[in-house]
This record gives C-alpha cells, structure tokens and sequence, in this order.
C-alpha cells in the first residue's frame, strides 16, 4: 500500500468520523440515491400483466366495468376489440325464470386469463380473471396500490389454473402443531394463500406462494420465537396471483366484513391460521 | 482537491507528522514471504468457513432455501465486527506499557503535548491496522444499501416504498419515509467505523488507569468478555424484539418509567446543584450534593418500581425501539437495518419503529463525540505524573 493511498484511507475515517463534515454528505447523497431509485422505478415501462383498469366509475377491466356494464354492452366490447380467443366465448343465455347469466371466454391477448362475468338483471355484478400464465402480485400492486385490506391463510388446496406452475404433486394438507415443537426435523409443503382487499372490496386478489416449510418454523427458543421464521409468510412480490375478481357491490363481498384485518403493511404475525 | 481535505485535517493526523509516520511506518510489512502465503490461506480458509457457517445458519441447516446474501452474510458480519472491536480494544489497551517497553514514555510525556500527539496517533493508527476487516464490513453494508435501491426501483414500478410505508404508525410521506430510510443506512455505514473508534478509545483508557503490567492480562480478558457478553445481549435482545416476544412490553415499562426518573434526577439535581453552590463551600458542598443526588436516585428507583403503567401498543414499542437500538449499537452494528426484508415488518409491527434508524444515527453520532473525548480525557491523565 503506497504513502499516498494509506493516508488516503485515513483520510476516509476522519471524514466519516467527523459529523460536521462526514454527516451531510453522506446522508444526503444516500436520500438522492432513494428519490431517484423511486422515480427511475416509476418510469420503467408497465408490466400491467394485461390489468388495464379502463376508465370505469369503480375499478374495472378494460372497458368492463362491474355495476354499470350491461350484458350487451360486455359481449359487443368482447367482439369488436377481438379479447376473446377464438372458439373460447361462451355465453350463457337466461331462460325466461332466470335472472343470472355468466359469459366466460378465454383472453387472446398475454398474458392469458381465462373470464368468467355474471350478470344479474343483465347488469354486471363480478367479474373473475384466472391466470393461465404467471401473473406476480408485482403487477397487481404496480396497478392498484396498496391493498385496504389483506391476510393470509395456509391452505392446501391448488388452485387448478396454477397447477402447473406449481409443484407437479399438490401439497400434502399441513397438520398443525398444536403448540411449540422443540427440535422438529423435517418439512412439509405449505401453500401460503394471500387475500387482498383493494378500494374496500372492489377488487379482490388471491395470490399464493408453495414453499416447503420445516417445521421448526414452528418451534420456540430465545434465539428462533415463533416468529422468527415470519419472512416465510410475508406477502411478497412474487407470488403468484391465483385469480382477481372485480365487485360491483361493495357491501356484500365475500369475505370482507367488519372483522376483516385492515392492510398494516408487510406485517409479520404468524404462523398464519390454516385456510377455511 | 486531495491536499486541500488534508488540509482541514488535525495536526497530527496530516500525513507530515512525525508521530503518526513513525506509528505507521510499523505496519511495513517485513514478514517473509511463505509466511505471508500462508497467513493469507488462512485468513482465507477461515472467511470461507464463517461464510459456511452463516449459510448454515440462514437455511437452518439445509432446511430451507436460500432467501437473500444478507440473510448469509448477516453471522459472519455480526462476528467479524465484534472481532474487529475487541481488536480495536486490544492494539490500544497496552498503549503507555508498549512506550515505557521502548523507553520512550518519559520523553513523551516531557514533551510538549507529546502523550497527547502519542495517544491521538495511535488511536488513529488503529483503522490503518484493520483497514482489512473494516473494509470487508464497510464493502458489505455498501452492497446491502445496493441492493436496496435496486429493490426500490424495480418492484412495483417504484411504489415498494410507498407501500412498505403504507398503514404504519406513524403516517409520514414517501419523501420523509426516505429520508428516514437515508437515516438508516448512514447510521449502518458509519457504525462499525465508530464503534473501533470508541472501543479503541475505551482501550486507550484502560492503559492509563491500568499501567501495572502485571494485572494487564486479567483486565484485557475481562474487558473483551464484557465486550463480547454485551453484543450477544443486545443481539438476543433485537431478535425478540423483532419476533414481537411478549415481554418487550414489560421492557417498555421499564424504559419508559428509568426516562422519566432520568428527567425528574436531571431537573432536581440541577436546582440542587444551584442551591447548594450558594449555602456551601468546598467539600461541605460535594458531599451535601452527592448524597442528595443519591437520595434522589435510591428513592426514585423504589418509586417506579410500585408504579403500573396502563398497558398499550406504545409500551410494547417502547420496549422494542429500545431493544433494536440496543442490538444496532452494541450487537450487529445496525446490519439488520440493511434489508427491506426486515425493516419493512419492522415499520409495520412496530408504532414508531420507522423511527429507529433516526435514533441509532443520532446515538452513532454521540458515540463518535464521546470517543473523542475519552481519547482526550486519557491523554490528559496520562499527562499527570505517576
């Protein structure tokens, strides 16, 4: 290490070490550094996974908007904008004592969902979109935001249009410890189901995540409490997203109610209960 | 523009002075060069068993996946920067004894300021003799503040900070919740730094109040294992803290009751200082104000020990703030910090915990200020005659 360099590292101390001078610098280079991380990010282009939200009075997708798109309108905007794949658009006409009616079709477009639509009274009540590609929660909140409410749940069950994305054999239906397991070997699979909220139950995402989990996830000690494993079911970006279903009334929403845990952010918590 | 930041720097930190060029003139390195060979392989070997050792430990032992470096590089950290402090205690603990093993203590000390310039030197000397580890721990924190912004930018087209701040108590703006989180990863960069200087201060110390060879060993033994005991405390005390453990609020209790007792002692000894100062002279007075004081904190301890506060989410805060800043002070020096992974719950967990990384900077920053003065307080005692 020659003279000049040696010094020069010293110099690098001193600098860090005297906080008139060390303090501003740094600090303020690091607060540009987050703002611009922050505005870069927001420049990069969409990947809106084909989650349009159109121009609708609640959210919507594309030009269908629940609780004020009419069955006529839904299935003149599926043809003229050519969404539907080919051979896929089913439509379930009403009989005379009917008052439902379900259209469901495939998209064209990637990445692909497959939409089922009822309708009550020819008016739209929900619309579901099933991926039949991946679709990371990563997009959804690019679109949506922050969620008002949201939970997760461990299930057991895969959902089929993620099959096979998924493990090939389905998860085998996690029996609960009871209490603290001290020294639990082994693991089993987990599917961590997510439930989210956004606009108060307009839209609803359920997205999951498999991972094996060892069971001394659920073991208890000074150095590992139970929720020392919480990064295990932490909502995060890249989970998949099993199905989003679009409301048109907001206030009979399955599974939103008064006791619903409101969005805190990316909480701990944990072990999540089992799904019911 | 090199010459001129030289320039600002203290006399016997510029490059020129001859104290400092004699101090690290020392760190030529004259060892032959098989021996250098191998006392790389082992330095190497036993960076790739720590690193082993922490990858271990982040898959429980290969029971789960891999999730992050920082979740393999955290341990391996955590040791290698309470190594790098007890080392910083250990190069300055033996100062006045190594000069007075050279003959040179008594000409420092006639000198003109010369244990001052002597003791300035060779705490300054100390980052030079672990500018490798320091730099292994200064390159990483860089790489975590890296990965970060990376996350930052590419999730969610540049709202992940927006709803990592989304629904926590407090409620500040994405602007603040950055500079809070710019807050954070300066306190995380300097502390290591700071935390050699102030162990290498408190080294300083301990050889002017210890100059007896004899008993150097047994203090040096005890100090690191106080030094070493504190970390894994403070580190016991942030991983409960993070898990949410139960009793945080009982530490809360505490912490909030011991804050209250500090400003009530503070106010009362200073009204006492004053009156004390007008009816009292001399010793009469130091004794009068000491036993009131003591008075003050025997009788406020038995106070606040009956006291119950009414149980809330503020308490549990108070008691986890305080266990995260424990464990970023005297544990991982602020590592755990350096993941959105765990500051992101930790925002939301805890009310007011996005306020943790604005506290440990401004505790960093006292640190800095109080080894200063410890290197001072030190050279002036070692001024004194024996």
């Amino acid at each position: 290490m020659t003279h000049r360099y040696r010094h020069g590292w010293l110099l690098f101390m001193f600098l860090v070490l005297q906080p008139r001078r060390g303090l501003p610098v740094i600090g303020l280079l690091l607060l540009l550094l987050i703002l611009a991380s922050v505005a870069l990010g927001s420049t990069l282009p969409a990947s809106l996974a084909n989650l349009n939200p159109g121009d609708c009075p609640q959210p919507g997708w594309l030009e269908l908007c629940p609780g004020h798109t009419t069955r006529a309108q839904a299935l003149a905007a599926i043809e003229s904008n050519g969404w539907a794949r080919p051979g896929t658009l089913q439509d379930s006409t009403p009989s005379t004592f009917q008052v439902t009616s379900s259209v469901e079709f495939q998209t064209a477009e990637s990445p692909v969902y497959d939409v089922r639509m009822r309708f009550v009274d020819e008016n739209l009540t929900h619309l579901a979109l099933l991926p039949r590609e991946r679709v990371t929660l990563a997009a959804v909140f690019s679109v949506f935001g922050a969620p008002s409410h949201g939970e997760v749940c461990l299930g057991h069950v895969v959902p089929a249009n993620l099959a096979g994305f998924l493990s090939a054999s389905a998860p085998a239906a996690p029996a609960l410890p009871s209490g603290p397991q001290p020294s639990s070997s082994g693991t089993y699979n987990s599917l961590l189901s997510a439930t989210l909220f956004f606009f108060d139950g307009a839209v609803e995402v359920q997205a999951v995540r498999l991972q094996p989990l060892p069971l001394a996830s659920f073991a208890t000690s000074v150095f590992t409490p139970a929720r020392s494993h919480a990064a295990d079911w932490l909502i995060s970006p890249d989970m998949l997203v099993a199905r989003i279903v679009y409301h048109a009334d907001l206030l009979n929403v399955t599974g939103l109610g008064p006791l619903s845990p409101d969005w805190q952010g990316f909480v701990t918590g944990g072990p999540p209960w089992p799904c019911p | 523009m090199f010459r001129r930041l030289m320039f600002n720097l203290p006399a016997w930190a510029q490059p020129e002075h001859p104290i400092l060029r004699y101090m690290l003139q020392r760190y030529r390195n004259r060892e032959p060069r098989w021996r250098r060979l191998i006392r790389i392989f082992l330095q190497v070997l036993a960076v790739a068993m720590v690193v082993l050792l922490g990858f271990l430990l982040a898959t429980d032992f290969g029971q789960r996946e891999v999730s992050t470096l920082h979740a393999v590089l955290y341990w391996p950290l955590v040791f290698l920067g309470v190594l790098v402090g007890l080392g910083a205690m250990m190069l300055t603990s033996n100062a006045i004894t190594m000069e007075k093993t050279r003959g040179t203590w008594d000409s420092l000390r006639i000198t003109s300021h010369g244990a001052n310039l002597a003791f300035q030197a060779r705490w300054a000397s100390v980052f030079y003799s672990l500018r490798g580890p320091l730099g292994v721990l200064l390159a990483a924190r860089l790489v975590f503040v890296v990965a970060i912004l990376i996350d930052l930018t590419q999730y969610y087209r540049g709202r992940y900070l927006d709803l990592l701040l989304s629904g926590i108590t407090p409620t500040v703006s994405v602007p603040v919740g950055a500079a809070l989180l710019a807050a954070t990863m300066t306190a995380a960069i300097m502390q290591p730094l700071v935390a050699v200087g102030l162990d290498a201060a408190v080294g300083l110390l301990l050889s002017v109040l210890v100059r007896d060879p004899r008993y150097d060993i047994l203090v040096r033994t005890l100090l690191g294992g106080t030094r070493v005991s504190l970390a894994v405390v403070a580190i016991v005390l942030g991983t409960q803290a993070f898990a949410q453990a139960d009793w945080m609020v009982d530490l809360g209790r505490w912490v909030t009751l011991l804050a209250g007792l500090l400003v009530v002692i503070t106010v009362i000894s200073l009204l006492a200082w004053l009156i004390t100062r007008r009816l009292f002279t001399g010793i009469a007075r130091r004794l009068v104000f000491g036993l009131i004081v003591l008075a003050l904190i025997v009788g406020g301890l038995v106070v606040i020990s009956g006291i119950k506060l009414e149980e809330g989410p503020w308490l549990r805060s108070a008691g986890s703030v305080t266990a995260i800043l424990a464990q970023g002070v005297a544990g991982d020096q602020g590592l755990r910090l350096l993941t959105l992974e765990e500051s992101g719950p930790l925002w939301a967990d805890v009310e007011y915990g996005i306020l943790v990384g604005l506290l440990l900077l401004v505790v960093t920053l006292f640190q800095a200020w109080l080894a200063g003065r410890i290197v001072s307080l030190s050279s002036r005692l070692a001024e004194r005659a024996e």
